[in-house]
């Protein structure tokens, strides 16, 4: 119960029914989801899921053929920063007069644009080349300008398209931080391709797929239902064929695959249910002496939840 | 905001070599025409009999041909200088940072046409310094010169409407200049259907929606309301058929 009003409460952008097509194309079929204040949301699909087009609509670049999205504050629906796709930049202007550029044309009072500018210059490391021209730098440090235009005006919601794309890993390690920082004041909907990266700085997670959400909610809430609790991956030296019987005759058991490795049997088993079967499996393989040489509860990675929902289940 | 957008059109057209280019190319074409006008003028003078030297009007013979030039010429620039106003913002997606900011499509459309016009004028004033020649050799008729400036400034702000409109419908800056010079084309030629029909009403309806009918007034030193609210509601109305085109974005 208390979850529930909190969740309410914590609401910042409620997306419902939103549909979308492109001539006879439907692209968005009927999606809901909610961001939550102070979290960071990963928005997650294949190529062509939809995942940019329902970006574009949430900052109003484009209008959804019905549905709505909710802000809770109206007032942060015309002060959303955001990166989609390609970061868009004048490559006429240096780094510090783009900044400054856009900070007064999202209407940041006069007094507080250098502020803001220095702040967006420092948080992603653009003062040693704030006076050079667009053209002239790296594709990384354009997409570092890339995010620093969208929080240059410090908004209360953010949208990020593949925010890391075009950086090398030290600068992906600096940008997801950099995120994660973020997250105190700003409600983030972040989409990338990097799974691990999303993984490690997301709260909740939409996936859409062909236009449709799939999944959405809290990454461990949806790694739970699509685990259960039991995926178990073990290795015996000796094969048994009681022992896979045996395996298949448990409660909530789903999928199971055999396969030999180096002399020896690797077993990746799914279960779904909540009650532990660890303790029953490893005594069976003792009693069959079937000889157990390694056992582990693995939790699903969000790669293993992206594929599972998106093309099938990965832990067959 | 219409402030802001206008300081930064201005910002790229004077750190982008195009203009610059453009502006250089229709000074060297001007002069050369001004020269040989001029030069063309005295050595008809000069040989003509002295009682029949005053059927050679300067005015007619060296001032209204330098602004029929400068008008034809203008033909070709403003689709070079309107191509990009638009097709770069789609192109480098920089269009979706004034979509989603606080301004309404019309103070866009009003901020890149008034630096347009901007342009059209810094232009303009290279050529300024043919009057001052001219006021150099006891050329008196000075109102010729206001109106024709006038006049010219005002075409160009037809031609400029065109090109930012043609601007929008492609990211291929050359696709949007051929565009641009074909719509301005199409408003020439106009006036030339009007002047070959033989229909009394066609004649008038093909004239009167010809841009460089409403020029023919000012270039002889007339300046007439009915043109200048030709032009005003031209350029207004090509602004607001921009405007649908701009707000098309969220239904395409």
């Amino acid at each position: 119960m208390a979850k529930k009003i909190y969740d309410s409460v914590m609401r910042e952008i409620i997306v419902e029914g939103i549909t979308k097509s492109f001539g006879n194309r439907k692209v968005l079929d009927n999606i809901s989801f909610t961001v939550h204040r102070g979290e960071i949301h990963g928005f997650l699909g294949p190529n062509g899921a939809g995942k940019t087009t329902t970006m574009k609509i949430l900052t109003q670049l484009l209008s959804a053929d019905s549905g709505a999205v909710t802000f809770q504050n109206k007032n942060l629906q015309a002060s959303v920063g955001f990166l989609l796709d390609e970061p868009p930049l004048y490559s006429d202007m240096t780094v510090r007069e783009y900044l400054k550029f856009l900070a007064q044309l999202r209407s940041v009072p006069a007094k507080l644009i250098e502020e803001n500018v220095e702040y967006a210059l420092s948080a992603l490391d653009l003062k040693p080349i704030e006076n050079r021209l667009i053209e002239n730098i790296s594709k990384g440090y354009k997409q570092r300008v890339g995010i620093a235009q969208a929080i240059v005006h410090k908004p209360e919601v953010l949208i990020l398209d593949e925010p890391t794309v075009g950086l090398d890993p030290k600068s992906v390690v600096e940008i997801r931080n950099f995120i994660k920082g973020l997250r105190e004041e700003h409600t983030i909907l972040l989409s990338s391709h990097l799974l691990y990266e999303m993984g490690l700085v997301c709260d909740r997670i939409t996936i859409i797929k062909n236009g449709e959400i799939v999944e959405t909610g809290e990454i461990k809430e949806i790694r739970k239902k699509l685990a259960g609790k039991n995926h178990l991956q073990f290795r015996t030296k000796k094969e048994s064929q009681e022992l896979d019987l045996f395996i298949q005759q448990l409660p909530g058991y789903q999928s199971f695959h055999k396969e030999k490795i180096d002399n020896e049997f690797s077993y990746q088993v799914h279960f779904f249910t909540e009650q532990d079967i660890r303790s029953e499996v490893v005594a069976k393989t003792v009693e069959l002496n079937a000889e157990l040489v390694f056992f582990q509860q693995k939790e699903l990675s969000l790669e293993d939840i992206f594929m599972q929902v998106t093309d099938g289940d990965v832990t067959q | 905001m219409i402030g802001l957008i206008v300081k930064r059109e201005m910002l790229m057209f004077f750190r982008n070599p195009m203009g610059f280019l453009v502006t250089g190319l229709f000074c060297l074409v001007v002069g050369w025409l001004f020269m040989h006008q001029l030069d063309f003028f005295i050595n008809n003078i000069q040989k003509a009999p002295v009682h029949l030297r005053n059927h050679y009007d300067f005015t007619n013979e060296v001032v209204i041909k330098l602004f029929s030039n400068v008008n034809f010429l203008f033909l070709f620039i403003t689709p070079i200088l309107g191509m990009s106003f638009f097709s770069a913002e789609y192109k480098n997606r920089t269009i979706d940072l004034y979509f989603s900011a606080r301004i309404s499509d019309f103070e866009l459309i009003l901020g890149k046409y008034i630096s347009f016009l901007l342009q059209g004028l810094f232009i303009l004033a290279m050529t300024t310094v043919y009057p001052l020649v001219l006021s150099n050799i006891q050329m008196n008729d000075t109102a010729f010169i206001y109106t024709g400036y006038i006049g010219i400034f005002l075409n160009f702000s037809c031609f400029a409407s065109l090109s930012l409109l043609s601007s929008s419908f492609s990211r291929n800056p050359i696709i949007c200049a051929l565009f641009g010079f074909v719509l301005i084309m199409f408003t020439w030629i106009l006036g030339f259907f009007g002047q070959i029909s033989s229909h009394y009403f066609l004649s008038q309806i093909l004239n009167f929606l010809s841009v460089n009918y409403h020029l023919t007034s000012f270039l002889k030193g007339a300046v007439s309301l009915s043109d200048i609210f030709f032009y005003l509601s031209f350029n207004l109305y090509i602004l607001i058929v921009l405007k649908k085109r701009l707000e098309s974005r969220k239904w395409l």
